[in-house]
């Protein structure tokens, strides 16, 4: 679908507002193995007029993730971020082929977190962003539950204004974000799309597989991972212990049932 | 403090000051940033080298893991192994070990001690090991469990290059913040006559938690010989400062962004982009330059790492992006 990066959403055939399967409500009562994975990918290159730099290893980043990561699940949509906002906001997540209708999202794109109240993501559009403050992943469709996305400082935390920023987002019982929380260096990282989905696929914890993909470029990148829990020690057990092969037998957590978030975070690794 | 334990673990001596890889990367790898900035490679030729196919995944994850069990570190006979295009993998309950390439790359984890990790088991931020601290240990583990592996040839010495640190945040949704460092990570590098290696390729990390225990490795470590051209071996003359600032300039020009906000000085030295990147032309001279910029309105920040070729003719190798960029 390497067609569909350069191309307009509606050239790929695919984003409308069509209804995800309603499935897997109480799913932490289903058995992984019986469970047929998919996941989902929006890769660019570059931006509308140069509102920001181009993402020289993006697309690649992205092909060699989506080649691999096919070994264990199916690739239900590669599109470019053109137009995109609406598809990541909780306006348009639940639509076919957006992000509530797979279970893992990855990305690669700039980003930001320069406020209190929310992290933010670049669209390919001109000075478009997607905002955490207007997400709500994991409660439609068929639900996200992994939202990978390789971006600068979009999980940082050490201003204590995480659960500000991403608390609207994970309330709706997405089991886990992965980005960075302070600098990705741009540049080398096309072979850790490999490595990332090759470590999925082998049965590393998710937390593992992110820093040890990631980590292994020569750029030095800060790399995070964040979870919710009950309570603390729930939430240390999802982020130590959750799997691409197992994170279905993690129970959604929503809303008032989630009473700690926890995460890693890597420097310069 | 808990560092008492490390400190105690491995009769280190250091006083433990602080945040240790962006602000003061290991000896080396500053003598390298100072001497590159001014100077790059002086002009001089350097021998263009090829990495020398491993001992083959198998049997290099035999000799890892025997030298593993002897550590306490695994024990034969638990794993499930297996293979994909890319792998030879070692699944145990306790610990996992894959090796790529031709052998020459593994990844080994610790599950029975990373799970074990733990905020409470920290360190504050400020406390982290120093390199110091980090140096000796690592040292030390390369030659007892991966002395099999980690061959070094004529005038190649293992050099500390970096030192990275794990730390554990957490919160109550209405409220607080807890962070705490648990592990800490040594890196090293090859140097070649004195030449270090930049890139992926010839690197180790050896991860630490805060006990002195190891939670794993990484290694990209292919032995080298020397690329033979036309029954010579091939040594590339190497351009000025001056040229390599330019290359790296036209690249640059290839990014379009607001404004540069930081720019560390250039590392220079042999290129070996890992075993993950797949077959190059060559291991070769290169100059590579991290810098910083922002949007206009400075909210995002977007890092760039360009890696230039510095041989007065710049290489055809269709897996170096901006060897093809400057060729145009």
């Amino acid at each position: 679908v390497l067609g569909c990066l350069t191309g307009a959403a509606a050239a790929c055939g695919g984003i409308n507002d069509g209804a995800g399967p309603q499935a897997n409500e109480d799913v932490g009562q289903v058995e992984q193995a019986a469970y047929a994975r998919n996941f989902g990918m929006h890769c660019t290159g570059s931006y509308q007029n140069d509102w920001l730099p181009a993402q020289t290893d993006g697309v690649q980043t992205c092909n060699n993730f989506g080649n691999k990561l096919s070994a264990s699940a199916t690739q239900k949509f590669y599109y470019n971020l053109k137009s995109k906002q609406y598809y990541w906001h909780d306006t348009g997540d639940q639509a076919v082929n957006s992000l509530e209708d797979v279970d893992l999202f990855f990305s690669d794109t700039h980003g930001g977190a320069w406020t209190g109240t929310y992290a933010e993501y670049a669209m390919w559009d001109d000075q478009t962003l997607a905002t955490t403050n207007n997400m709500r992943l994991g409660d439609e469709g068929r639900g996200l539950s992994i939202f990978s996305v390789l971006s600068c400082h979009t999980l940082q935390s050490n201003d204590g204004a995480f659960w500000g920023r991403w608390g609207k987002a994970l309330s709706g019982g997405l089991r886990a974000t992965l980005g960075s929380h302070g600098d990705v260096w741009i540049g080398l990282n096309a072979p850790a799309g490999t490595q990332f989905a090759s470590l999925l696929n082998q049965g590393s914890t998710i937390k593992s597989a992110w820093v040890s993909a990631f980590g292994s470029t020569s750029a030095a990148n800060d790399l995070a991972v964040a979870f919710t829990g009950k309570t603390l020690a729930d939430c240390q057990s999802r982020r130590d212990n959750m799997t691409w092969n197992n994170f279905m037998n993690y129970p959604r957590l929503r809303d008032g049932a989630i009473g700690y978030w926890c995460g890693w975070e890597w420097d310069d690794v | 403090m808990k560092n008492k334990a490390f400190l105690v673990g491995f009769a280190a001596v250091a006083i433990v000051t602080g945040s240790a890889f962006a602000k003061h990367p290991p000896l080396f790898h500053r003598q390298v940033a100072e001497k590159s900035d001014s100077n790059a490679m002086g002009a001089k030729p350097l021998q263009v080298l090829q990495r020398r196919s491993g001992p083959g995944r198998k049997a290099a994850a035999d000799k890892l893991l025997a030298k593993l069990e002897r550590a306490g570190l695994a024990k034969a006979g638990d794993e499930r192994r297996s293979d994909d295009a890319d792998a030879h993998l070692l699944d145990a309950p306790d610990w996992r070990l894959q090796t790529r390439g031709t052998g020459e790359w593994a990844l080994y984890e610790n599950l029975a001690k990373t799970r074990q990790l733990n905020e409470k088991d920290g360190v504050p931020p400020g406390q982290e090991p120093t390199i110091d601290q980090l140096e000796g240990p690592g040292r030390n583990f390369i030659k007892s469990v991966l002395s099999d592996v980690v061959h070094l040839g004529a005038n190649e010495t293992i050099e500390a290059w970096s030192v990275t640190h794990q730390k554990g945040v957490s919160g109550d949704i209405h409220g607080g913040y807890n962070e705490s460092v648990v592990a800490s990570k040594i890196g090293f590098t090859r140097a070649i006559n004195g030449v270090a290696v930049i890139g992926s390729g010839s690197k180790i990390g050896v991860t630490f938690d805060t006990q002195g225990n190891v939670l794993g490795f990484e290694i990209d470590w292919p032995d080298y010989a020397p690329l033979v051209t036309a029954g010579k071996n091939a040594a590339e003359p190497t351009v000025d400062v001056g040229t390599v600032r330019q290359r790296l300039k036209k690249v640059r020009a290839s990014r379009s962004f607001a404004k540069l906000v930081d720019e560390r000085p250039l590392e220079c030295g042999y290129y070996d982009a890992g075993t993950l990147v797949g077959p190059s032309a060559g291991v070769r001279g290169a100059c590579q330059a991290h810098y910083m910029t922002a949007s206009a309105d400075g909210h995002r920040r977007m890092g760039f790492v360009d890696t230039v070729p510095i041989g007065e003719a710049i290489v055809s190798d269709s897996s170096w992006p901006e060897a093809l960029l400057l060729q145009k």
